[in-house]
């Protein structure tokens, strides 16, 4: 538990770092947010490499959301 | 597309032709449109709802589109449907660069694709050929049978699983014809190209996480090693694999399509000392990949016709390739025409980086095609992609008898 709020609230960091935007929800879309794929790429390799967690890429690429993502990261 | 002129070329009205429909290229006339413009409006501007672009028909203004990288950049997409939309991967990826940045990224993998590095790789794709053609007699469909050409280099090139082919051919199609009524989901062509373009993404991001874990040596390792983002790596492995999977296998079903209208597949079949120069012939006529994108970086002029700084410039490869100009008889599928340039893999610092290796398996198939099978006939009807960029024939019903 304690482990995935500490990942929610560096995803929430992250995505706001890489897409310039000030305030992000675990429900926004990555895509609406302005995010493409290659930042979408970038996104996920900085997730294996900080926390050694291979994430679906299909996941942030069909069902782009921080919630999504730690539904994902809960099921591994 | 038609892939000689049908029609009367004096009656065609430019002024109705809408070179960004893809039903031009599925059910039209586009060779006859093209021989109209390059008689009467080589560069002609081409509206598409509120924005539009320049349309390019000669040899000498593609060639010149092509080479002039400073007046013509790549920044602003390469193919029309990123017609006014941005290019996320402009200085990333190498089909998205102008040079001199472009050089940075494609030297080491230009090295592991030039023509001695790939004759390596022969004897798997004569094998890989040889069990797409090797059982084959009777009647089939010739374009079924040879679309999983590209897993011959998919495979040791990018680590990619045979298995995977046919995810891989969907999402191919799924980006580059977008409007064909096989590809195309429910909600519609930019659905279609999103979807695809996301997935294959994400399929490629898997496969350079593998790559990253377990190095093979290959294409995707020479992409990771370089001084680019994971996605800059992700967006170049989607590059190469577009490239290496959407055109290729259109040369031969393309080729065999016009050597059984003309009668003349005996002819070819019994020179085989001639496949080189037939091979290169086969690639001008056909022509895959029919345009490609550029965006003007100051005021300038093509062929005599003003163009203004921003505007998009959209080079015709299926008309440059048959410009009664450069090539006499242009239409005519002539194995024996000798030097002669064209543009069917593009011109100056983007010239294809896969061109050896398309060419070697080019040849690999036209031997394997004509040891197996003595005739073909015609079995059915001929159905075309429909694509504004991949120019080609997605059924060719045969009846094929092996020697
Ligand atoms: C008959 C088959 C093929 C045709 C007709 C073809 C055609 C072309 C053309 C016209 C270009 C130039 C694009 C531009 O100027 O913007 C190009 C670039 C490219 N091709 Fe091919 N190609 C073929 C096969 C391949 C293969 C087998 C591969 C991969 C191994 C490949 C990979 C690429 C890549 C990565 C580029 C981008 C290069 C750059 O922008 O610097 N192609 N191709």
């Amino acid at each position: 538990m304690q482990q995935r709020a500490e990942l929610e609230g560096r995803l929430i960091e992250l995505w706001s770092e890489k897409l310039g935007v000030p305030t992000v929800t675990a429900e926004d879309n990555f895509f609406a947010l302005g995010g493409d794929s290659l930042l979408a790429a970038d996104l996920l390799m900085d997730i294996y490499e900080e926390f050694g967690l291979e994430i679906d890429a299909a996941v942030l690429f069909l069902r782009p959301t921080i919630a999504d993502l730690l539904q994902e990261v809960s099921a591994v | 597309m038609n892939l000689v002129p049908s029609t009367d070329v004096a009656a065609i009205d430019l002024a109705r032709i809408d070179l960004s429909d893809p039903a031009l290229f599925a059910d039209g006339d586009p060779h006859a449109v093209w021989q109209a413009m390059r008689q009467r409006d080589p560069v002609r501007w081409q509206a598409v709802d509120s924005t539009g672009f320049w349309a390019v028909s000669t040899f000498d203004g593609a060639e010149r589109v092509l080479t002039d990288h400073a007046t013509f950049s790549s920044t602003g997409g390469v193919v029309l449907n990123m017609l006014g939309r941005p290019e996320p991967a402009q200085g990333q990826q190498f089909s998205a660069t102008d040079p001199p940045e472009l050089a940075r990224i494609r030297g080491p993998l230009q090295r592991e694709l030039a023509m001695r590095a790939v004759q390596q790789h022969a004897a798997v794709v004569r094998e890989h050929v040889r069990g797409l053609l090797g059982s084959l007699s009777g009647s089939f469909d010739f374009a079924t049978a040879v679309s999983p050409l590209p897993m011959a280099f998919l495979g040791p090139l990018m680590g990619i699983p045979a298995q995977d082919w046919p995810l891989i051919a969907r999402l191919v199609a799924m980006s580059v014809a977008e409007h064909d009524p096989d590809t195309a989901v429910e909600e519609g062509p930019q659905a279609t190209l999103d979807r695809g373009h996301r997935e294959l993404f994400a399929y490629l991001l898997n496969l350079s996480l593998e790559h990253r874990k377990r190095p093979r040596g290959d294409l995707v390792n020479a992409l990771l090693a370089l001084p680019i983002s994971a996605g800059g790596v992700v967006a170049n492995c989607y590059s190469l694999i577009l490239g290496a999977a959407a055109a290729i296998a259109h040369v031969p079903t393309g080729t065999l399509a016009e050597l059984l209208r003309t009668g003349q597949y005996p002819t070819w079949a019994a020179r085989r000392a001639h496949i080189p120069g037939a091979v290169e012939e086969a690639i001008r006529w056909t022509s895959p990949a029919g345009h490609f994108l550029r965006t003007a970086t100051r005021d300038t002029f093509i062929d005599g016709t003003a163009i203004a700084a921003g505007d998009a410039v959209v080079l015709w490869i299926g008309s440059s390739n048959r410009d009664e100009r450069y090539f006499p008889d242009p239409h005519r599928l002539n194995p024996f025409r000798r030097g002669q340039r064209h543009l069917a893999f593009g011109a100056g610092a983007h010239y294809c980086i896969g061109a050896a290796l398309a060419r070697l398996a080019l040849r690999i198939v036209f031997e394997e095609m004509f040891q197996r099978f003595s005739s073909f006939e015609l079995a059915g009807d001929i159905v075309h992609v429909r694509s504004t960029w991949l120019a080609g024939i997605k059924s060719l019903p045969v009846v094929g008898r092996p020697r």
